[in-house]
């Protein structure tokens, strides 16, 4: 029998079923690494159905008032009233919050002769109708425009109880306020509530006050096609994809994997917008991304051999020789932190969704890469040893010298500090199309690159 | 608890059966380990990893052909990500010149499992694992290489050094 195979055999009979019972903190170890992950794994879930639920919620809070209409809400004015009735009014206490009025709940009186009217408003829409007298025409609301459909309005009729507020009358102190009730028409059929002679009627006074304007809105609606600049910088991670061309070079690739670990990254830039037709946006600037990512190689068994040369007389004849100093045995440590940088021209269109000093706006288009500048080292897949590829004083040529065209989107949310500033904060993702790597690099290296954008805009008045 | 239950009590995530699979298969794998790592502290770190492998990746193993044996690899697996290629392939270990000594079987039967397990964690790491893998757990040559990234000729000859240098440390063992 072969020695070796029996030597083989031997082995394999003794250690092949061999058991030794491990140290007790393994299993505690491994319980709490498997419990870290489902955390983590819970967390992340979490974290994905809370951002979806608010990116969910805020879409729906803001897009009903995005799209407000720009005419106003017919608002009711209230019509003058007799002189006479205003005394046989009783007096009226409309609730606080009384902002419907069902025409059922119309009093009696509103059919006499001292509560003529037949028009009810309703949350500043008129409700017309009501009307029990034969022939009698329903009264024309009256209304009056307001600027804007957010200034609610909130209609007060201030009247004196029976004394007539004429010239510079002052009113008395037993005042009467209907709020959100129409002026009625007089009880006697056909005659037009328009018609009625003015001076008959007591000055009323209408109180109007509008909600108070937020002073920090920019007024988009009014002002047409706008400008506006950006600057910002956030973090940002990267996502890498290898790609081996041949089954060959799996192994490698596997080591490249193995040698290289993402680090930190950045992104900054500046960019002009145009917002046009109240809510689309079209942006350009200047974009940079610069990521690291460490480089980690050890050689457990490296041997160092320190020599020295120098020339000597051997038996007559001068000759080179070679002395060993010294040989060190022990690991052979690299750490570098390879840099790469981006700087592109993006091109990004989007839609602005505001509801008062906030908003979002959704956007997506496509970057073209400026300067792609590179730095480190990487295992070379000749020798699988270490080899700089810094374009200045490289020894291996592994990425191109322009990463090309990218394309990404970008989900922003805003808040107006000032009429015509604000801040924002920008999640973003980009995709580089085409592999950074030269072609005949026997894996292909591509990117994705994910951040935050953080930063303030100035709108430049337009028109 | 048969076996495919206790995987499938895995899959719930039930903890107890992760104990029970872990009590049944810990010992095996942990000397597995200990064969193909340089200290019982990496072997212990591999079998952690390994194991946090196989519960996370258990939906992967398709209830063919033998559980052990799946777990097996994974900690061969591992136990080979920890020692990378290019930090072996290299080496020299000073024993590539001995003649050929073949040993005789009393002088391993001699020796307990610890003490060859002890023989062989001071093999240099190429040898070391390239005898593990052909020699104890049958791979062949083609496998071996393609697993450790090398040339067949090159685990050829780990294997033929790596049986020198253990016959050379078993004998001496004997003398003493």
């Amino acid at each position: 029998m072969d020695p070796n195979a029996e030597l083989d055999n031997l082995m394999q009979g003794r250690l092949y079923e061999h058991s030794v019972a491990p140290p007790a903190f393994v299993w505690t170890n491994i319980e709490n690494e498997l419990r870290r992950r489902r955390r983590k794994f819970i967390a992340l879930w979490w974290f994905v159905g809370i951002g979806l639920t608010a990116t969910g919620l805020w879409a729906l809070s803001v897009y009903p008032s995005g799209n407000a209409p720009a005419t106003p809400a017919p608002i009711h004015r209230p019509v003058e009233k007799p002189e006479q009735d205003a005394a046989a009014t009783p007096a009226v206490e409309p609730p606080a919050t009384a902002a419907v009025v069902p025409a059922a709940e119309v009093p009696e009186a509103a059919n006499s002769e001292t509560a003529p009217t037949n028009s009810i408003a309703v949350f500043g829409k008129t409700r017309q109708g009501n009307n029990r007298n034969a022939g009698a025409e329903p009264a024309p609301a009256v209304t009056e425009n307001t600027p804007n459909a957010e200034d609610a309005v909130i209609v007060a009729i201030e009247s004196t109880n029976g004394v007539a507020m004429r010239g510079e009358d002052k009113p008395t102190t037993e005042t009467q306020t209907f709020a959100t009730f129409a002026a009625l028409p007089p009880a006697d059929a056909g005659m037009d509530a328009r018609k009625r002679p003015s001076p008959e009627y007591p000055k009323v006074k209408p109180i109007v006050r509008r909600k108070q304007e937020s002073k920090n809105c920019y007024d988009f609606d009014h002002m047409g096609t706008v400008w506006w600049l950006d600057a910002y910088a956030g973090p940002s991670l990267t996502r890498r994809q290898f790609n081996a061309k041949d089954s060959e070079y799996d192994n490698y690739l596997q080591q490249r994997l193995e040698t290289e670990t993402p680090d930190m990254a950045f992104n900054a830039g500046v960019r002009a917008g145009m917002f046009f037709r109240e809510n689309f946006v079209v942006r350009s600037g200047l974009h940079y991304d610069q990521f690291v990512e460490k480089f980690e190689w050890v050689d457990p068994n490296s041997i160092e051999v320190n020599i020295r040369t120098h020339t000597q007389l051997v038996n007559g004849v001068w000759e080179t020789v070679i002395d060993t100093l010294s040989i060190e045995y022990g690991d052979n440590y690299i750490k570098t932190y390879n840099r790469f940088g981006m700087l592109d021209i993006p091109l990004e269109m989007g839609i602005e969704l505001r509801r008062g000093r906030t908003g979002v706006s959704i956007n997506g288009g496509v970057s073209l890469n400026l300067l792609f500048w590179k730095r480190g080292a990487i295992l070379s897949p000749d020798n699988n040893q270490p080899a700089y590829f810094t374009p200045e004083d490289g020894t291996i040529e592994v990425f191109k010298t322009n990463a090309g065209l990218s394309i990404g989107g970008s989900v922003q949310w805003f808040y107006h500090i000032k009429p015509t500033i604000r801040l924002f904060a920008e999640p973003y993702y980009r995709q580089v199309l085409k592999p950074i790597t030269v072609d005949d690099h026997h894996v292909e290296q591509q990117y994705g690159i994910g951040g935050l954008k953080i930063g303030m805009t100035k709108i430049l008045h337009g028109k | 608890m048969s076996e495919e239950e206790l995987i499938r009590g895995c899959l719930r995530g039930n903890a107890q059966c992760q104990r029970s699979l872990y009590d049944r298969f810990a010992g095996k794998m942990y000397a597995v380990c200990l064969r193909y790592a340089r200290s019982s502290s990496d072997a212990a770190d591999i079998l952690q990893e390994g194991f946090v492998k196989v519960f996370t990746k258990l939906d992967q193993f398709q209830f063919q052909g033998s559980f052990e044996g799946w777990v097996r690899r994974i900690m061969i697996n591992t136990a080979l990500r920890t020692y990378q290629r290019q930090r072996f392939d290299q080496e020299t270990s000073g024993y590539e010149t001995l003649p050929d000594m073949p040993v005789e079987a009393d002088a391993i039967s001699a020796l307990s499992e610890a003490e060859l397990l002890n023989v062989i964690a001071k093999l240099p790491d190429g040898y070391r694992i390239v005898f593990n893998m052909v020699a104890i757990e049958g791979f062949s040559h083609a496998e071996a290489a393609e697993l450790l990234g090398i040339q067949e000729s090159t685990s050829r000859s780990q294997l033929t050094k790596a049986r020198r240098w253990l016959c050379e440390q078993v004998q001496l063992l004997q003398k003493v």
